[in-house]
């Protein structure tokens, strides 16, 4: 039996059903607009229909199908709608129907697109189709934009619902936050007042304590930032484009450099919600960067010395930083030709672009070549030299020609345009995002809806970085993926994350000797990358500490970026960390002063109630996700501490230890 | 039940910021040891361990170690092996001296090898030392390759391997020995797979970090720190921890649930369960081996902190304890980056071959001192080879490029094919197609397969093994390059 693919339409074309098909039915509406009702006692097709529908007033969703034993229905129910049970070899009609059994209205969405692509391989719905309205009464439906998807009802964010957004959106839930978000009832006003929160930042404490030779004050704002920041969503997306925009002051210029690399994390955190063309040029001309991937004082050719332009920025701007290697379909997908992925670019191009970036360096010298120290602006955008850019003509992407001789910054301007507009950004990006916050593995759907939002925010501004982030946010997937797709949904946490979480969750507070800096057990924060794998701004090129499509396994189409950095030696590392913090370090222990306390009296508290304790971990640590019979063990071992008062202390320290030391708490889901 | 509240004394016996592991034993006491993962007990007598490999008989006499020195961000090999007194046209060091300007190293300064014709770089004395000593082959100009290719094939992209010019993927054709991004697995996988199938901790080691070289479906490589000493999980482990009455309970229950987390549905769980197993296994059986102690000193302590070095280090520790370990056939790679030198290359190269230089130097010396030459084979690898032509202080990405094998079972001289180095649009050894952008990046005369293959069947892969890691062997002529007895 043939298999069509299914394109979903515009559904501006729903529209134009033509009510004269469809006696009783008076026209559907636009998306967005409100619904039509219309009376119908039998059955009633209606459609074709394109896209998401929110329906108000049904029941229940029915599929019809032809088979080879005829004409078959299927009923699906709201809270069955994750489990289509569609099967292979059939064509599908979808349509929608009311079962009046008990006559109550509910409100029902179906996302058609994510329908498709959650059933089994190979499944078409090859048209939207036909409303079956065995109603009596009235019947709402509401035609919705599927990138513009629904948001629960305020007021019913449940504590594990508030707890995940946290997961994803700042450094960790606390017992505070989650409080806080619940009682707000709304992700979306959630969202905003992060948007409007004051913003941290990094230069202006190192510039106070140290001269910018030295590393470690920088780590040391970065995680009180993270620990006691109120814009935590600003500062997570910052640290995801510090992870795509990467620098590194493993470099040994970059390591003297520390102001600079302080104001570039910062520029990312003011800029990291703005245009994302603003930010590509932003990092494209900042020193730091310049430094970092070479383009400072890069020449343009000489070609009696067979002297070349350097290619470094050109080419890493273009497969790191906007487009990658291959092409993609707006859902990420990659295209392909005779079973080989399209490339995006090839060397000659990344020669024509090397020719673009050329003749910029810092500002404030007296001469291109001032090799003075005292002269370089490391926080200024650098500055071109026209003498030294090449002058040339340049054929860019998508067959752009930058006519010759055009200034510096006018090439410069162009040639990020072009990268800005190349579609393989909205996807690049969006993908880039949703990993680094929500899922390892978004399905196609979800970075097609985000994709689209990059491209147009809904007011026609391409590449709103503030839209493009409430969007994934709220996306049904991010919000219930841990539900929908249990097998795969989630993403291991990045180490730094892991160790965030935990001291805000226990509100850990600077040693007694440590004059306010918060250090983790047996390492100060700037070499934490060795006991856990990964710094801030301390990866050892500029492909970051892990690629995006590192597989999970040998031969799986599933990705876990994080688990490259995971090593048996890092592993256990990482786990005697959070045992002794959590032994040796809490707020009742002496011993080495400089090292954080994490605070344990309100879950010694707790104690004498093991069930409540486990909750109280389960949600702080893992936003409910622990399985019941995990939680039942962790609860029967605190049941089995004598309930004293010494014994509630170990009790707390046991069951935090429990759920810290599991496997399950390196996962976020 | 009482205990001890000054919890602090956690600090005195554990890893403390020095990094220094507690090598005291704990006494195991009462407590029964969790067995996790399949591992034996804790401890270093491992011979109970099945440790079979499949092989034919005759290159199997004794153990063999293989180790990859991938010198990540693509070296530019072309100034370490250099013409010197080479009369080849196109080939001398003066054709070398035009094409590469500035960045030429004078012939009178090169380290003369072999028969003089080629010199090395003189920043690696030590590797012209092991040169003399018989031990060194350099393999010209080879990279990553389907099928032989020549410049007008690569004009019209007949058969040109995925993405060249990309870190990422150059690293990964290296890696899996294929001319496309296909594979998850590599050349290194299969190998631990064939000669030691069903280890319960693979002969197969990374001294930093993740890789595709080792990455295999039947075979779990082990990723050690040269800087973070090998300590066994608190909780997981036989350790004691007498001062915490209830740990016993802790550890049973922490048991219990790393088994739920295999048996979980999401990949995320079994991924985090699966690396923590692998933890626990590979910290108890690795730990005594691998300890900064006497038994385990391998006289490298001249690398100081010389990053390469120190992997190096960590490595000839494990080989020398290969017997103990019961591995009769171990795999390492060590790694260090910084080699993608487009600016400031006179600066940055010399301390990139230093730090080459030395750590070889001594780790051929240690593994000379051991007695184990004939056993021990090193290579490097590397991206990609860097342009001829300089950016105006640096180079950028190539393709072709010079790679060594040392070790007592190296027949001494060069393979492969010298390429042409002559700047010119006709250069047949070069990808440029005539528009005045000629930048000296060398088609490979010499495929990462034949590299591969002949390292590998020195490991004791016979012939049809070698054609199924390496599959396209067959389209090359040559299938042993012929540098290791």
């Amino acid at each position: 039996m043939a298999i069509v693919t299914w394109q979903p339409r515009d559904v501006g074309e729903v529209a134009s059903i033509a009510t004269a098909d469809h006696p009783g039915l008076t026209r559907l509406s636009a998306p967005g607009s409100t619904y039509r009702t219309f009376d119908s006692s039998a059955d009633q097709p209606v459609g074709p229909l394109n896209g998401s529908l929110r329906v108000e007033s049904y029941y229940a969703l029915y599929v019809e199908t032809e088979t080879n034993r005829g004409r078959r229905q299927f009923k699906f129910v709201p809270s069955n709608n994750a489990t289509p049970q569609l099967r292979f070899g059939y064509r599908y009609v979808v349509g929608l129907g009311r079962d009046t059994r008990d006559g109550t209205l509910q409100p029902f969405t179906a996302d058609l697109p994510a329908l498709a692509t959650q059933a089994e391989p190979g499944i078409v719905i090859e048209s939207v189709g036909l409303v079956f309205a065995r109603v009596r009464g009235e019947l709402e439906i509401e035609l919705i934009d599927p990138s513009n998807p629904v948001q629960p009802p305020t007021g019913e964010i449940t504590s594990n619902d508030a707890a995940r957004m946290l997961m994803q959106a700042t450094y960790g839930p606390t017992t505070a936050s989650i409080q806080e978000l619940q009682t707000l009832g709304s992700f979306d006003t959630w969202i905003d007042q992060q948007f409007a929160a004051p913003i941290s930042l990094t230069l202006p404490y190192v510039r106070a304590t140290s001269n910018g030779s030295l590393g470690s004050t920088r780590h040391h704002i970065w995680f009180d930032n993270a620990l006691n920041g109120t814009d935590q969503l600003r500062q997570r997306v910052a640290l995801a484009w510090s992870e795509l925009f990467v620098i590194s002051d493993r470099d040994y210029v970059l390591s003297n450099s520390q102001y600079s690399v302080s104001q570039y994390l910062d520029l990312l955190a003011e800029q990291g919600l703005g245009n994302f063309r603003t930010l590509l040029e932003t990092v494209t001309l900042h020193p730091a960067m310049g430094v970092f991937v070479s383009m400072l004082a890069n020449e343009r050719a000489d070609p009696a010395r067979n002297v070349r332009p350097d290619e470094n920025f050109a080419r890493e701007v273009l497969q790191l930083f906007s487009i990658g290697l291959y092409e993609l379909e707006t859902n990420g997908e990659v295209r392909t030709q005779n079973g080989r992925p399209i490339e995006t670019y090839d060397q000659t191009t990344v020669e024509e672009f090397a020719k673009v970036f050329t003749g910029w360096t810092y500002d404030g010298l007296r001469r291109w070549n001032d090799n003075n120290a005292g002269f370089q602006d490391r926080e200024s955008p650098m500055v071109p030299y026209e003498e030294y850019h090449d002058t040339g003509e340049k054929v860019l992407l998508n067959g752009t020609v930058l006519p010759a001789g055009q200034s510096a910054r006018a090439d410069m301007t162009a040639a990020l345009d072009n990268i800005f507009n190349h579609p393989n950004v909205g996807p690049f990006i969006s993908t880039h995002l949703i990993q680094r916050l929500v899922t390892s593995n978004p399905s196609p759907a979800y970075v097609g809806r985000i994709a689209t939002v990059f491209n147009d925010d809904g007011s026609g501004e391409r590449g709103n970085l503030a839209a493009v982030v409430k969007a994934l946010l709220l996306d049904p997937e991010a919000r219930q993926g841990h539900v929908t797709q249990p097998s795969t949904f989630g993403k291991l946490r990045e180490p730094l994350l892991r160790l965030t979480q935990v001291f805000r969750a226990f509100e850990a507070q600077p040693g007694p000797s440590s004059d306010g800096v918060y250090r983790p057990e047996a390492r100060s924060i700037n070499a934490i990358e060795d006991i856990v794998g990964q710094g801030v701004l301390r990866s050892r090129s500029v492909f970051n500490f892990f690629r995006p499509d590192n597989p999970i396994g040998p031969g799986s189409d599933l990705v876990s970026p994080e688990l490259q950095i995971l090593s048996e030696i890092n592993v256990a590392s990482t786990n005697n960390m959070f045992f002794n913090q959590i032994y040796g370090f809490n707020n009742r222990s002496d011993g080495y002063g400089a090292v954080s306390r994490l605070q344990v009296e309100r879950e010694v508290q707790m104690a004498g109630d093991p069930a409540a304790l486990v909750d109280h971990l389960d949600l702080l640590l893992m936003a409910g996700a622990l399985p019941p019979a995990v939680r039942n063990s962790i609860i029967d071992h605190v049941g089995s501490v004598p309930d004293t008062e010494e014994g509630r202390f170990i009790r707390a320290l046991d069951a935090m230890f429990l759920v810290t030391g599991s496997p399950f708490h390196l996962v976020q889901k | 039940m009482s205990f001890d509240r000054s919890l602090h004394l956690i600090n005195s016996a554990t890893t403390t910021s020095a990094g220094t592991t507690s090598t005291k034993s704990k006494p195991m006491g009462r407590r029964k040891f969790l067995t996790l993962a399949g591992a034996a007990t804790a401890g270093v007598t491992l011979s109970t361990l099945p440790m079979g490999f499949a092989g034919p008989a005759a290159a199997q006499t004794g153990s063999r170690s293989l180790v990859c020195i991938f010198l990540r961000g693509g070296a530019d090999s072309f100034n370490m092996f250099v013409p010197r007194d080479h009369g080849v046209a196109g080939q001398t060091h003066a054709v070398y001296a035009a094409t590469r300007g500035r960045f030429a190293v004078p012939a009178g300064s090169l380290l003369p090898i072999f028969d003089g014709q080629f010199g090395l770089n003189p920043g690696l004395g030590g590797m012209a030392a092991i040169a003399e000593a018989g031990q060194l082959a350099v393999v010209q100009n080879v990279g990553p390759l389907g099928q032989p290719i020549t410049k007008t094939d690569y004009l019209a992209g007949r058969s040109l391997p995925q993405s060249l010019f990309a870190h990422d993927a150059q690293q990964k054709l290296w890696q899996t020995a294929r001319p496309t991004l296909t594979s998850s697995t590599g050349w290194a996988g299969s190998l631990a797979e064939i000669v030691a199938p069903n280890a319960p901790v693979a002969p197969s080691f990374s001294l930093n970090g993740s890789n595709r070289w080792q990455a295999s479906t039947g075979s779990r490589y082990s990723r050690l720190s040269p800087t973070v000493p090998i300590s066994l999980l608190h909780g997981y482990s036989s350790e004691q921890r007498t001062w915490i009455p209830t740990f016993e309970g802790v550890q049973d229950t922490l048991a219990a649930n790393l088994s739920a987390a295999r048996a979980s549905s999401n990949v995320f769980d079994q991924a985090a369960a699966d690396s923590l197993s692998q933890s626990i296994t590979t910290t108890q059986q690795l730990q005594s081996a691998t300890a900064d102690n006497a038994a385990n000193d391998v006289g490298m302590d001249d690398v100081g902190r010389n990053r390469l070095g120190m992997q190096l280090r960590e490595v000839a520790r494990l080989i020398k304890n290969r017997e103990q370990l019961n591995m009769p056939r171990q795999i390492f790679l060590v790694r260090v980056g910084g080699w993608d030198t487009h600016q400031d290359q006179e600066g940055r190269f010399p301390a990139l071959l230093s730090q080459l230089d030395g750590a070889v130097t001594s780790f051929q010396n240690a593994i000379n001192n051991l007695g184990l030459a004939d056993s021990v084979t090193t290579f490097t690898a590397s991206d990609f080879g860097r342009t001829l032509t300089i950016n105006g202080d640096g180079t950028d990405h190539g393709w072709g490029g010079n790679a060594f094998v040392m070790g007592g079972a190296v027949s001494a001289g060069r393979y492969g094919t010298f390429p042409d180095l002559t700047a010119s649009a006709t250069n047949p050894d070069d990808i440029s197609d005539g528009r005045n952008n000629f930048a000296g990046r060398l088609i490979p005369t010499t495929s990462v397969s034949q590299h591969g293959a002949t390292l590998a069947r020195w490991m004791g892969l016979n012939d049809a093994q070698l054609d199924q890691a390496f599959p396209e062997l067959r389209n090359f002529g040559q299938r042993d390059l012929g540098y290791l007895a």
